[in-house]
């Protein structure tokens, strides 16, 4: 906590000088601004009398102390740094510290960001729905019956049940998810290192809610990718491809604009006109999920005009290797040469009139895909080969099967799926084209169609031929992150004094292991990041008990026969074929081995909330399990559902570090405020506390050890000495934990929790260790200037982490072969549900970060204290449904009442809505989440293939939502509240 | 006027650049948890942004406004409390946290009441047909601090007083009685009334941060970066070079005749489509619904952006566009002191 510089007796003097213009102007003003330069100097800023009527305003704006917070583990993608004003022991407000810099001249600073959700945390701190004491259902799950209870008979049970659970259907029953809210600091680590020392499930969750960028990982081999937001303002052509920041990115969104100022062309491809097509220059208002028909005109419209990057795309892309014209795939050494490697690919040399080993491919020689000078392999032609057995056969370079799938995306083809006019494309395409730096922002939200990934992988192509991804300025945005290592290590070693990724590896790998990684090294066979990649792929495969959320939804949510019925039509074998081979290849991860989960501890986040079929859900997973935790500062409806709830600390109560999306490229701090509210406790604390009655209750029932998840052995004897570090950390040791993350990450050399106590922020000093999912590709960025990614292949010619070492265009796949999906192309969005008029689109929300703040009363006033789908209003009307009535929406899942909202903004067609409602703010309480099934590619099942590879945080099966249809029918008004609610009794806010 | 004013020594002003405004409304989230959480102002929002076209906050505000023709009085209308304000609507968490099983009903939460209207209701509602010239924009208002305030002018008991040493217009809260004919006289509907302390209340331009050289909340905790503060008369802020010397920002309703305070970018936007889909070259936003807004002057206004912005296009410089970037966020602000954030 830092206290205030102004100084009560500067306050009184100035009071007195109001009458006094020239007193003002020259009274050395109390520098608010400098407050922290002189921060121990006094005990903040209170008017000690009241003069005049004027001094009650005054006084409102005072305080005792300002700590620096953020919200530590809010799942916001971005991070902005907040003074929290402390008076009479409460956080009375918070206002953005707005110390950040520019990172190079001529480029504008990020301050002061912030939203409206951070600008009012202190009304969800204090607000009705905030936990306070432990509670225990007292009647059957989702009564609303609570007993409160204290915190050591809650430890007490939760640690004796978890014991007879984990002894009757193994450890690996104990199933936490990813969040989504997570932090990089001690909560999370304190939650995910009892999770990985107790041998349960951990199950990734970024596809399951949509979130995961698969089209970014087949082409560029990550799912997150992307620089610092004002990177944006570099560029002359920038596309905001589905993506909202207006509303979802309200921090950087500026950037946006100012670019506008700066020259560039803004446009905005997007169905709705959002809010930030209001400030476009072209909005392309498109059908829905026909993105890529678009990008398939604009790459032919590239290739065709001659604006293809040629130098680029032979070096960077996948256009120039070959591939089979008898079977589709890659022309491979094997096929050459008896004992040739399967993971060496070709391209043409014309001058010899053979194929030459393509550089960088996995097998090759050379692990960097820089071409020998003077060598320019062709993209276009067909060429003759001789197998190993005598065999002639034709190849053709990727770019030869590429152009011919371009042929029939002419403008007037794209206008037909698209539902836009030629002129509009045309003018697009040519400025796409005409470019020097073109930018396509797609964020998270760019993931929720089952064809997504194609959407994803034609954009990407646009950009590729234009030789603009890993080039200042130009790209990709689809939200980088910066690697904080310590965390990985903190949370997943019992050791003190490893550092970084490869730290954490030395401490989990085999000998064996470790021995070929220092061959791999030395004999130059592999790049230090490739070993670390490598290894870390090795280590999730072989040690850690991992999953994601909709694989165990897959095998025991019952929603295989959802999928079979709603993709009959879209894939050539039926979904349950595609499951089962994944199951039986050990692709998909199957855990928990014996079946659905019987533990969970739900982590602030809302499981219930956000999964989709959610009746199905509660029936085949939720009920069948045996104990349910949830450790909470908030009542959701997951709490609500579940057997314990326990006051978590929130996020001004304890230490805490905010995770950071590359946009803004410092770390964030949060400090402790004010203690924990009530009885609340941080999770860091809770697990110390309950692996520590788990490891007595072991020790006297000389507690056998459990086999984990088959992996690694996992004795509670000594749960608590490895949670612990073996007694490094006492259960009060958040804030020693925040510092030991900091230490041990290579983002933040030299940054220390005292420091971020006065300031809240640092600039990060590096990427971190550019291995795994959080990689941002750029080994040159020490924390100076704009944040560039993917440099190390674009200028350190290192190969990409892909197949073929390339930008992928080409997925060889025997599945995608047969799918026809080895280019990227467009497929009709299937119609979920039924087939019915509207098709249900959502957006994150403005005003919640998720379902946090979205029962907040104060908030709520600002929309319309109820949750509303957007409709065109000449659409609801001809449905003779008023702006504000409820109505039925309903599809073969069932049908849920909700409100109407009327919005100019809405395409015909399309029911959109801003997310994360709680179910219990609907009729019933059942939300739209009731009618969506969500559509899980069976193509992402896929496994065996580099990136194709199921792993945390950047390849696995996901869930779409916006395939869903749903229709929308008038409903008697009065019939609502009769039948669904008693008269509501007023709450304090 | 009823009384003479006297010209303050300086005018703390404000200029809202409307093409960088985002509608998340932290401006008034800022405001209004500095301000007015108390019961009596519990709904209402000196700061507030609106969704234009549309009917705003208070409802139809400048429909049931004061004065509307320079110098002529004429009395408006005290907007009602839930019609048009929108009563600060209190919820039902409770009960739906903790539910009486035996009634075997699930409540849900919701607002107390039936609420019809509220701050932002008519949240990006907008106008027109999609997708050739549906159209909206966000508009966030707060007190013009009037250089002849309509409502100074209208209080019986001269409550209402411009501060000598920076022009904001204060309401005495010692002096009022509550009578509330500011409330009916402010054509901008910026005068709200406290029904517990039964006084009048209104935006004081952050007047304690304004002392100590800090730009109001709602302007410094603007992500958009859309505000600048400063004084009229400086030359070397940006108030002075956005309002007088580029003659981009321009009041609203100057037909008011009270001499705004607070100044708007107009905003651009994307152009209409024919039936075929093809552009017209012509702005969604009607350029005669902005003159409505802006008066005359908002065409020469948007004229100067536009050929502004064609000059960066050609690489060349422009100061314009430079300060509207705000590439150094401080100088958005030019007040008194010292005012560099530094970490």
């Amino acid at each position: 906590m830092v206290s205030s510089t102004d100084s009560s007796l500067t306050r009184r003097r100035f009071i007195r000088a109001t009458g006094s213009i020239g007193l003002v102007a020259g009274s050395g003003l109390p520098l608010f601004h400098f407050r922290q330069a002189n921060a121990a100097d006094n005990e903040g800023q209170t008017p000690q009398k009241l003069g005049s009527w004027e001094d009650l305003y005054r006084q409102r704006w005072s305080w005792d102390y300002i700590a620096k917070g953020s919200h530590g583990w809010v799942n916001c993608r971005s991070a902005c740094e907040w003074d929290l004003y402390v008076k009479d022991g409460i956080v009375v407000r918070e206002e953005q510290t707005a110390t950040y810099e520019a990172s190079e001249p001529g480029v504008p600073d990020f301050n002061p960001r912030g939203c409206q959700k951070g600008a009012c945390y202190t009304d969800v701190m204090y607000g009705p729905s905030r936990t306070s004491v432990p509670l225990k259902r007292a009647g059957e799950r989702g009564s609303g019956q609570w007993q409160r209870i204290s915190w050591d008979q809650a430890i007490d049970e939760i640690a004796h049940k978890m014991i007879d659970i984990a002894s009757e259907h193994g450890a690996d029953t104990h199933y936490t998810d990813l969040g989504p809210n997570f932090d990089f600091g001690a909560t999370t680590m304190g939650r995910f290192k009892f999770l990985h020392m107790s041998g349960g499930t951990f199950a990734d969750n970024w596809a399951e809610i949509g979130d995961l960028n698969i089209g970014a990982t087949m082409t560029m081999g990550a799912a997150h990718v992307g620089g610092s937001s004002d990177e944006w303002f570099l560029s002359d052509f920038i596309v905001v491809w589905m993506m909202n920041p207006s509303v979802t990115q309200i921090a950087d969104a500026h950037f946006l604009y100012e670019a506008k100022y700066n020259g560039s062309e803004l446009v905005v491809v997007d169905p709705q006109y959002s809010a930030t097509a209001t400030h476009a220059d072209q909005w392309l208002p498109l059908r829905s999920a026909t993105d890529a028909a678009l990008a398939m005109a604009t790459a032919r419209h590239i290739w065709d005009s001659g604006k293809i990057d040629m130098p680029y795309v032979r070096e960077q892309t996948d256009l120039p290797i070959l591939v089979r014209l008898d079977d589709g795939r890659f022309l491979r050494e094997a096929d050459l040469v008896e004992g040739g490697r399967r993971k060496l690919l070709y391209m043409w040399d014309s001058v010899t009139a053979q194929p030459v080993e393509a550089p960088g491919t996995q097998e090759s020689e050379s692990n960097l895909i820089r071409l020998p000078d003077g060598f320019e392999p062709p993209i276009e032609g067909n060429f003759q080969v001789t197998l190993k057995d005598g065999e002639q056969i034709l190849v053709a370079p990727v770019g030869s099967l590429l152009k011919e799938s371009l042929e029939p995306w002419t403008f007037e083809a794209a206008a037909e799926v698209t539902g836009l006019s030629v002129e509009q494309i045309q003018r697009f395409a040519e400025g796409f084209a005409n470019a020097e730096r073109p930018m396509v922002l797609s964020s998270w939200g760019a993931n929720r169609y089952v064809h997504s990934d194609l959407m994803n992988r034609a954009k990407l192509l646009c950009l590729s031929l234009k030789g603009a991804i890993g080039k200042k300025g130009a790209g990709y945005q689809g939200c980088g992150w910066v690697d904080l290592g310590g965390f990985g290590t903190e949370m997943q070693v019992e050791h003190e004094g490893l550092r970084g990724k490869r730290g954490m590896m030395l401490n989990l790998l085999s000998p064996g292991d470790l021995w070929d990684m220092t061959l791999d090294i030395m004999l130059k066979r592999k790049t230090q990041e490739e070993v670390t990649r490598d290894g870390e792929r090795k280590y999730e495969k072989d040690i850690l008990c991992a999953t994601n959320v909709t694989s165990i939804d897959l095998h025991s949510q019952d929603i295989v026969p959802d999928m079979d019925r709603e993709l009959k039509n879209d894939y050539p074998r039926p979904f349950s074929e595609y499951f089962d081979e994944s199951v039986a290849k050990g692709w998909d991860r199957n855990l928990p081995r014996s079946g659905s989960p019987k533990i969970f501890f739900s982590g602030g986040s809302n499981l219930i909330r956000r999964t989709n079929n959610t009746q199905k859900f509660i029936d085949n997973i939720w009920n069948k399990m045996e104990l349910i935790v949830d450790l909470n500062p908030k009542f959701s409806y997951t709490a609500m559902q579940s057997d314990y709830i326990l006051p978590a600390a929130g996020y001004y109560e304890k230490s805490g570090i905010k995770y950071s999306m590359s946009y803004i490229p410092y770390v964030h701090y949060c400090d402790a405020a004010v203690p924990p509210l009530g009885e609340s406790k941080d999770e860091y604390e809770f697990y110390w506390l309950l692996s520590k009655r788990i490891e007595e209750l072991a020790i006297e029932q000389d507690l056998p050890e459990f086999d984990g998840c088959g992996k690694m052995p996992s004795d509670w004897k000594t749960l608590n000495q490895r949670y612990s570090s073996h007694g490094h950390f006492g259960p009060g040791d958040a804030e020693k934990v925040s510092d030991a993350i900091l230490a041990g990450s290579h983002s933040t050399e030299g940054v220390t929790v005292e420091q971020l106590k006065k300031t809240g922020i640092a600039k990060y000093t590096s990427t971190g260790d550019n291995v795994g999912p959080t990689a941002l590709y750029n080994p040159d960025w020490k924390g100076d200037g704009v944040l560039t990614t993917m440099t190390q292949f674009t200028e350190h010619k290192d190969h990409w982490p892909t197949y073929s070492g390339r930008l992928t265009t080409y997925i060889d796949h025997p599945w995608f072969i047969e799918a026809r999906e080895t280019m990227p192309t467009h497929k009709e969005s299937p119609k979920a549900g039924g087939d019915l008029p509207f098709q249900l689109v959502s957006c994150h929300s403005r005003w919640s970060v998720h379902s946090t703040w979205r029962d907040t009363p104060l908030l709520l006033r600002m929309q319309r204290g109820e949750p509303v789908m957007y409709l065109n209003p000449k659409e609801a009307k001809q449905l003779d449904i008023a702006d504000h009535d409820y109505a039925e929406l309903y599809n073969d899942y069932g049908a849920v009442t909700m409100r109407i909202k009327y919005s100019t903004m809405v395409r015909p067609g399309v029911a959109y809505y801003f997310h994360a409602w709680e179910p219990h703010q609907f009729p019933n309480h059942e939300s739209y989440k009731w009618l969506i099934p969500g559509l899980v590619n069976p193509l992402h099942l896929s496994g065996d293939y580099y990136q194709l590879e199921h792993g945390v945080n950047k390849y696995q099966p996901g869930t779409a939502v916006q395939d869903t249809r749903i229709g929308i029918r008038v409903i008697d008004q009065a019939s609502v509240d009769s039948t669904h609610s008693t008269t509501p009794a007023e709450t304090q806010s | 006027m009823k009384y003479a004013i006297e010209k303050p020594a300086r005018q703390v002003a404000m200029v809202m650049d409307l093409n960088k405004c985002l509608g998340c409304q932290t401006c008034t989230v800022a405001c209004k948890k500095m301000w007015n959480t108390d019961g009596g102002t519990d709904y209402s929002y000196w700061n507030n942004v609106e969704t234009l076209p549309g009917k705003g906050f208070p409802k139809q505000w400048d429909e049931i406004g004061g004065r509307t023709d320079q110098g002529a009085v004429k009395r408006g209308k005290i907007p009602n409390l839930d019609s048009e304000y929108g009563r600060a609507w209190s919820f039902n968490h409770k009960a739906v946290i903790a539910t009486d099983a035996a009634s075997g009903k699930k409540e849900w939460l919701k607002p107390k009441g039936k609420p019809d209207w509220g701050p932002n209701w008519d949240e990006d509602e907008g106008t027109g047909t999609y997708p050739e010239d549906n159209h909206y924009f966000y508009m966030p208002r707060l007190c013009n601090h009037c250089t002849e305030p309509a409502c100074l002018d209208a209080c019986p008991r001269q409550s209402i007083y411009k501060r000598e040493q920076d022009g904001i217009v204060l309401v005495d809260q010692d002096k009022c009685h509550g009578y509330r004919f500011c409330v009916e006289a402010c054509p901008y509907k910026k005068v709200y009334y406290d029904y517990q302390r039964q006084v009048a209340a209104k935006c004081i331009f952050c007047m304690p941060r304004i002392e100590e050289g800090v730009a109001p909340a709602c302007a410094r905790q603007c992500p958009g970066r859309l505000r600048f503060v400063g004084y009229r008369e400086d030359q070397e802020g940006p108030i002075w070079k956005l309002v007088d010397k580029w003659k981009v920002a321009i009041p609203l309703h100057p037909e008011y005749g009270l001499g705004a305070n607070v100044f708007y970018v107009p905003p651009m936007s994307p152009e209409k489509f024919d039936s075929q889909g093809n552009g017209t070259g012509e702005p969604r936003i009607p350029t005669a619904y902005l003159e409505q807004l802006f008066g005359p002057d908002v065409h020469k206004a948007l004229a100067t952006v536009n050929a502004e912005r064609d000059k960066r296009k050609r690489g060349e410089p422009s100061e314009l566009m430079d300060i509207l970037v705000a590439y150094d966020w401080n100088e958005n602000f030019k007040l008194d002191g010292a005012v560099r954030e530094v970490i």
